[in-house]
Formats: structure tokens, C-alpha cells, sequence
């Protein structure tokens, strides 16, 4: 937190090439966060990218009692959900016009060897995109509920609700698929 | 015995208040539910950038970039040419210090003395005749010369007539 304030200030001083540290600290986390959200490899690096050049260029509204890591996935997150709005007005648009019945197959699943966690990976693809964003928020950025509310401007009651209802959801799915296995 | 509900549970793991003692509920079938779920969500496997991302987000935000395969070849590059540099200048100084006779040190330094002494005779010779050449360049200088030398000239030529006339007497010079 005080490295990356350090590195903000530099850049803010105009040393623009100290803005690679914060690059390197977080490209990952934030590449992977919308990766599930847009589920798309080439769309998730336009994403990261263009969520990066916007922490960039707004590098002056940052303040620095918050946490960066947390204003970047503010940005991420509704840059990532205005972009799955459009594409999905667009795909509507599509559906009118063409009737495609393949498969998707996430590059994350190719990763994933064991069976019960595939499972897992795959359910929460087909969560909605609300209650993705929250179980990935929380589950693999580790945030507070109070810091999900804050990047995704909602109450925190809203949090609780959602996570609530995703975790019921992927937890019923689980247990379906075990329930099939002992058959 | 209270039934406990996932809610409940979701919200101790989360850390939020709760009544619940993790004593009371380690047994509980829905608490072990909850907390392998948590634990798997916990270790999903993540997957980092394209390698090429950093490059491409740099040129588009018009940042130098200097990956860090180059930083290594650069410092290995030159690491060896620091070391090639080091083992030259000591194995030519062994080598100096093996043709150094201590009984032929003042014939050696009288060697090395006459020969700056011819260098900088050759440099200010080099500088001499820089001077005459600038003379030669200075059109006043040159025009100077050419007068004096001309009024030379005449007194030479009216001296050798005055001679072959007789009139005048070398010898008495």
C-alpha cells in the first residue's frame, strides 16, 4: 500500500515510466479478475489494458488515504461491465440473426485437472454477472465486504445478499454433481 | 440443539459478527460444506497475463519500456566486457613486470626520458610550422614580406651594377 503511494507520487511528479511497478504489481490480478467476468482471453487483455491506461491518465483524481488496488478494480469492474452490457445488446442483436449452438470452453477450465474444482469453475461461468463479480471479489481478491460495496457502488447489504445467493448456488450444484458421482 | 443455518455460517467465515464458537460448529455437516467451498473458491487456479501484455500497454501509453530479459543481457554483456577489460590490463601488467630488470631500470627511464623529449621537439616543430604557415595566410603580413623583400631585391640589383662599373669596391666591405 505505502510502495504503491510511493510509486503514484513519482509518476504524479511526471516520471511516467514509474508507472510500470504498479503494471507489474497487479496486471494479474486484474487480467484474471475479468478474464472470468468477459470469459474471453482476447477481449480480457483489450480490458486490462484499457483499464490501466484509464488508472493512468486519472491518476490525478486518485486519493491517496484509499487503497490503489481497490480504485483499480473499481475501474476494472465497471469498465468490464459496461463492455459485457454492450456485448450483450450485441449478441441479442446476433441471436436474431444467427443460431449458434457451440459449446464455450473457458481457458481457465483447461487449467483446472481436478473434477470438483472444474465443476466449480464452471458454475461460476454460469453464474450472473453480478454474483460472479462479488464470489470473484471476495474469494480471490479476498475484499471486505464494505470495499466490494465501495468498487461496485452498492450497499453492503446488497453484497451480503448476493455472495449469499451465489454460494447457495454453487454449493447446491456441488453437491448435485456429488450426489451423481456416488450413483 | 440450535439448527444452524449456511447464513450463519457464511457470515462467521467471513468474519462478520457472529455468534457462533468454531467449537460448537467444526462438527456441523454444513459448516464443513461451507468451509471446503470457501477453501476451493480460495484455490482456484489463477492465470497471469500474455507476456506480450506489459509491452503493448506501455507503447499504447507512450511509456519507455526495457523488458527484463534485455536489463539481463545488457548486465551480462557487460559483465563480460568489464572482465575481458580487467583480465587484459593485469595479464599485460604481469607481463610488463616480467621484463623489468631492476639493473636496466635508470637505462629504461633515460629511454622513455629522451623519447617525450623528441615528442615534444616534434610538437613544437609541428607548432613552428604552423606559425610560418599562418604567417603566410595573414595578407598583411604576406604583403609586408613581398615590400621588404622587393627593396631588398633593388638594392641587390643596384649594388651588382654599381660592381660591374667598377664604382664600387666589394672588397672594402
Amino acid at each position: 500500500m505505502k510502495d504503491d503511494i510511493y510509486w503514484i507520487r513519482r509518476v504524479k511528479n511526471g516520471k511516467k515510466n514509474d508507472f510500470s511497478p504498479l503494471v507489474k504489481r497487479y496486471k494479474d490480478v486484474i487480467f484474471y479478475f475479468i478474464l472470468r467476468m468477459v470469459q474471453n482471453e482476447e477481449d480480457a487483455v483489450d480490458l486490462t489494458q484499457e483499464s490501466f491506461i484509464k488508472a493512468y491518465n486519472n491518476l490525478s483524481n486518485f486519493k491517496e488515504k484509499y487503497s490503489f488496488k481497490n480504485w483499480l478494480f473499481t475501474i476494472a469492474s465497471h469498465h468490464t461491465i459496461d463492455f459485457l452490457r454492450k456485448r450483450k445488446q450485441m449478441r441479442e442483436i446476433d441471436l436474431l440473426e444467427i443460431d449458434t449452438d457451440e459449446p464455450y470452453v473457458s481457458p481457465i477450465d483447461t487449467l483446472i485437472k481436478d473434477e470438483r474444482m472444474q465443476k466449480l469453475s464452471e458454475e461460476i461461468d454460469l453464474l450472473p454477472e453480478n454474483y460472479r463479480m462479488v464470489i470473484l471479489l471476495k474469494h480471490e481478491e479476498s475484499l471486505k465486504i464494505e470495499e466490494i460495496a465501495e468498487i461496485m457502488k452498492i450497499p453492503p447489504g446488497t453484497v451480503k445478499v448476493w455472495l449469499y445467493r451465489a454460494r447457495a448456488q454453487l454449493r447446491k450444484k456441488l453437491l448435485k454433481k456429488d450426489e451423481e458421482n456416488i450413483v | 440443539m440450535k439448527k444452524i443455518s449456511y447464513k450463519d455460517i457464511e457470515n462467521f467465515l467471513d468474519g462478520e459478527k457472529s455468534s457462533l464458537k468454531k467449537e460448537e460448529i467444526k462438527e456441523d455437516k454444513r459448516f464443513k460444506e461451507t468451509l471446503e467451498l470457501f477453501t476451493m473458491l480460495k484455490n482456484l487456479p489463477g492465470k497471469p497475463a500474455p507476456r506480450n501484455f506489459e509491452r503493448n500497454l506501455y507503447r499504447r501509453l507512450g511509456i519507455f519500456y526495457f523488458p527484463v530479459y534485455k536489463k539481463v543481457l545488457s548486465f551480462a554483456g557487460l559483465s563480460v566486457f568489464a572482465a575481458t577489460v580487467y583480465l587484459s590490463a593485469r595479464g599485460l601488467l604481469y607481463f610488463i613486470i616480467g621484463k623489468i630488470n631492476l639493473a636496466r631500470i635508470p637505462h629504461q627511464l633515460s629511454l622513455i626520458y629522451s623519447r617525450i623529449m623528441q615528442l615534444i621537439s616534434l610538437i613544437k616543430a609541428g607548432n613552428h610550422l604552423k606559425n610560418i604557415y599562418l604567417a603566410f595566410t595573414n595578407p598583411l603580413l604576406l604583403l609586408t614580406l613581398a615590400f621588404v623583400s622587393s627593396i631588398l631585391m633593388l638594392i641587390l640589383i643596384g649594388l651588382s651594377r654599381e660592381v660591374k662599373k667598377k664604382a664600387v669596391l666589394l672588397s672594402r666591405f
